[in-house]
């Protein structure tokens, strides 16, 4: 038999578990930090999860700390699960990174289900030309994308966007859409030819979430009781419960190697302070593309190497509307993103390349009201708060990882039994952001059209790492490009290793302004799929 | 689908409801009416069929509405609503709770009485909120009608409206240049009862209308009562009915035209949306008679 160790429980994680657990002669075991969440959000989360509406959302206010925490006035507000932040919480994965003040430090979780427990839930393969810059073909992608469509919820609907990026699965419809959402797509219909001679289209979200079970609560942005949203926690607790893979948790790995026969990782018990390791024939590493940089430079023993990844930066603002819909806080739609914009910057009539923007609208949630001045709580401007939130959306948009700027990652000192110290800082903006302002003009140029007129001044740039789009340290090698010491081949190795594979977004030699993560999942299985096929004998063990 | 059907029928006493349900209980099909008021004989369809219940789209449907149903066809609209906020909270979430009810109750089929109104581009707060209850039915497996303007003897609605103007003796022509698509009430009925009883139904929106467009003086002049007395047929520009119309139901007026159904016929759908699919259907939509 076979054996297989993957490290981390993400999105990549659970893609090439996927593809392991299919294969019964491969034996399977997941090493993992797997920080869940604590006894009295857990109960919390109980309670919620026997109630219907609208029981459900009186009780989800007692949730204590419910709402996204605002990191500042300037910055999207911290996503909670239930009420916890969990999955930014340090278990002993964030000790030792340091960050610039223009960098988030928080960019490895040490959550069962890495951050996909508090994601967009936006599930859009990439378009063929993103594939351009890879050494990987669209089209030997294509069954991978449909592998984990098979396994992963999908709802969606076919329109514009859905031809631009073809559903790898018929999608499951969306729930009810809010009233701006249906407006926007029915100006976007009344306008379409003017709109897409922009470079402008128009679409709904494709979501990972089990739509037609959805009982419209509104509770989508702190957790939905009913885990109908996709967290590759659920891909684990189906593998672990059919018994196609043994399960780790409570382990920092900090260290992996080779030796003649295996691979072998070197972990701590974060509870008992215990060292074990564990050895098998393949090891495939999926810590999220920072957690990934620092394991791979400290077990390489490269000090004060600055390594770069490309992010898809993210930016986000207020669009306001002319013409008002309902006060949205009376209604109970979903609070997921419900529609995308997607801006091609590149050549005019030349079709969508992978010079592309996209903008994912957010309707209403409880964290606008709070993120609005304080004033407009006060009893005398709820007249004009209401005609406010009648027009608001939340747009939240991402460059390609070319016209963002880079993430710079050095480790600066290695600590014996431990993970090394990790400096964090992001690089310089290309002068002028041309392409961000491009994208803003069609966005400017289209908002008479489809009444969305985003409001520009309001714009914030999000601090560097926190679109958690972001990959490429050791990018997958052009074809003929010769092995250099940190490029990887296509199944993800580095030419200082043969049974180690990085399978998550630290092998993107790009990352497109497009959703991320069926792609990180979809390639993930595919260098663990085609890795099987160099697999030598060697049982997973203790030793 | 079995011959022995009860179909529940929203809005029973509307001008629609009413036409389909008379259709329905000719051919034998049970059908119960949902409405907001019984009538005084107690089935509100003309026939001896079971009784209605009570059923009112602002309020959660009472438990045993469905009950017994096998297909739910949904006219009920509540039309006397202006404002967006009012027409999404009544019609829009009662479609949508309906629509959940008649997934738990097990009734077979939905069959949603939309309108040509409602077309990807209208910016008409009704052709809006009836695309997002479309959305809602046909996710849920159910069959939607978009019917055009609906004539026939007693005609009501939008039709019903235009009748009552042209009694004037100058009647204005707000939208000269518009066309609206035409459809008989008994073409209307018999596709819905081709939706009832068929097995299958088609996953998109059905238009239901002749697919030649009727000029709107033409609509108006085919309504005037033929009472011998002369009139005068007058141009007046739409923005300012419109101007007018929202102003009245700004200060509260209770008007007989809505300011929202204006744009209907200002801005009307551009083509029969699915005509192959209601003609593959075998369906046959007569001609507007000039």
């Amino acid at each position: 038999m076979r054996s297989a160790l993957i490290i981390g429980s993400g999105p990549a994680a659970a893609g090439a578990a996927l593809a392991l657990a299919a294969r019964p002669a491969v034996k399977v075991t997941v090493l993992d930090v797997g920080a869940e969440l604590d006894p009295e959000h857990g109960a919390a989360f109980d309670r919620l999860a026997a109630m219907a509406p609208p029981e459900l959302e009186a009780l989800a206010h007692e949730v204590p700390n419910n709402e996204p925490a605002a990191r500042s006035r300037r910055q999207l507000p911290e996503k909670k699960v239930y009420g916890s932040g969990f999955p930014f919480a340090d278990n002993g994965q964030l000790r030792g990174v340091h960050s610039s003040e223009a960098t988030s430090s928080a960019l490895i979780s040490g959550a069962y289900g890495g951050f996909s427990n508090v994601w967009g839930a936006q599930l859009m393969p990439f378009i063929d030309a993103s594939f351009d810059m890879w050494p990987i073909s669209a089209a030997e992608m294509r069954c991978h994308y449909r592998a984990i469509c098979e396994q992963v919820p999908i709802s969606g609907e076919e329109d514009d966007l859905s031809e631009l990026f073809p559903h790898p699965k018929d999608p499951s419809p969306l729930p009810p859409l809010s009233p701006r959402t249906v407006m926007v797509l029915s100006n976007y219909a009344r306008h379409r030819e003017r709109i897409r001679k922009l470079g402008v289209t128009v679409g709904h979200a494709t979501l990972a979430f089990r739509a037609a079970s959805c009982v419209r609560c509104g509770l989508c942005m702190t957790g939905c009781p009913y885990s109908l949203i996709y967290s590759s926690s659920q891909t684990f607790d189906e593998l672990r419960l059919a018994k196609k893979l043994d399960y780790h948790g409570g382990l920092v790995v900090y260290r992996v190697e080779e030796t003649a026969e295996s691979a072998v990782v070197h972990a701590v018990e974060a509870r008992s302070g215990n060292h074990v390791e564990f050895a098998a024939d393949r090891v495939y590493v999926a810590c999220g593309a920072i957690g990934t940089t620092r394991l791979v430079l400290g077990s390489l023993g490269l000090v004060d190497r600055e390594v770069t990844l490309g992010e898809s930066v993210q930016f986000f603002f207020p669009s306001l509307s002319v013409r008002a819909a309902p006060d949205p806080r009376n209604l109970h739609d979903f609070t997921l993103g419900q529609f995308n914009v997607v801006i091609d910057y590149g050549s005019p009539g030349a079709g969508l390349g992978a010079d592309h923007s996209q903008v994912q609208f957010y309707p209403y949630n409880p964290s606008v009201s709070q993120a609005l001045p304080r004033f407009m709580s006060a009893k005398l401007a709820a007249p004009v708060n209401a005609q406010l939130l009648s027009r608001l959306t939340i747009g939240l948009g991402y460059l390609p990882s070319w016209a963002s700027p880079r993430l710079r990652a050095k480790v600066t000192s290695l600590l014996p039994g431990g993970l090394p110290s990790l400096e964090l800082g992001q690089g310089e903006w290309p002068p002028g952001r041309p392409v961000l302002n491009k994208v803003l003009s069609k966005l400017l140029r289209s908002a008479g059209s489809l009444d969305l007129w985003p409001i520009i001044p309001q714009l914030t740039l999000a601090r560097g790492g926190l679109s958690y789009h972001f990959g490429g340290s050791f990018p997958h090698r052009a074809r003929s490009a010769a092995p250099s010491a940190l490029t990887t081949d296509r199944v993800g190795r580095l030419p200082a290793w043969s049974r180690v594979h990085l399978v998550d977004g630290s092998v993107f030699p790009t990352v497109p302004a497009t959703t991320f993560v069926l792609t990180l999942m979809a390639n993930a299985h595919r260098i663990a799929s085609e890795s099987l096929a160099l697999s030598d004998e060697h049982v997973a063990a203790p030793r | 689908m079995s011959p022995s059907l009860t179909v529940g029928v929203t809005g029973a006493q509307g001008y629609v409801g009413s036409v389909i349900g008379r259709a329905l209980s000719a051919v034998g099909i049970g059908v119960v009416p949902l409405v907001r008021t019984a009538p005084p004989n107690g089935a509100g369809t003309g026939g001896d069929g079971p009784a209605s219940r009570h059923y009112d789209l602002s309020e959660a449907p009472g438990t045993g509405l469905l009950e017994g149903l096998d297909v739910l066809v949904h006219c009920a609209w509540d039309m006397r609503l202006t404002r967006y906020a009012d027409i999404w909270r009544v019609n829009v979430e009662g479609t949508n709770r309906l629509v959940a009810m008649a997934k738990q109750a097990g009734t077979a089929r939905v069959v949603f009485i939309s309108s040509m109104s409602a077309y990807g581009g209208t910016s008409q707060i009704y052709g809006l909120t009836k695309l997002a209850c479309e959305r809602v039915v046909l996710a849920s497996g159910g069959a939607v009608l978009r019917p055009g303007l609906v004539y026939g003897t007693g005609a009501g609605g939008m039709i019903g409206n235009l009748g009552k103007l042209s009694r004037f003796p100058v009647v204005p022509v707000i939208a000269r240049r518009g066309a609206q698509f035409m459809v008989h009430e008994d073409d209307l009925a018999a596709s819905v009862l081709k939706l009832v009883t068929s097995d299958e139904v088609p996953a998109v929106p059905l238009g239901l209308a002749h697919p030649d467009p009727v000029p709107f003086e033409y609509i108006l002049r085919a309504t005037t009562s033929q009472d011998g007395k002369r009139r005068r047929y007058v141009s007046v520009p739409w923005p300012a009915v419109y101007i007018g119309l929202r102003a009245g139901e700004a200060v509260g007026l209770r008007l007989p035209f809505r300011s929202d159904s204006l744009l209907g016929l200002i801005r009307p759908a551009p083509s029969v949306a699915n005509a192959d699919v209601v003609r593959a259907m075998g369906l046959r939509l007569r001609p507007f008679p000039r």
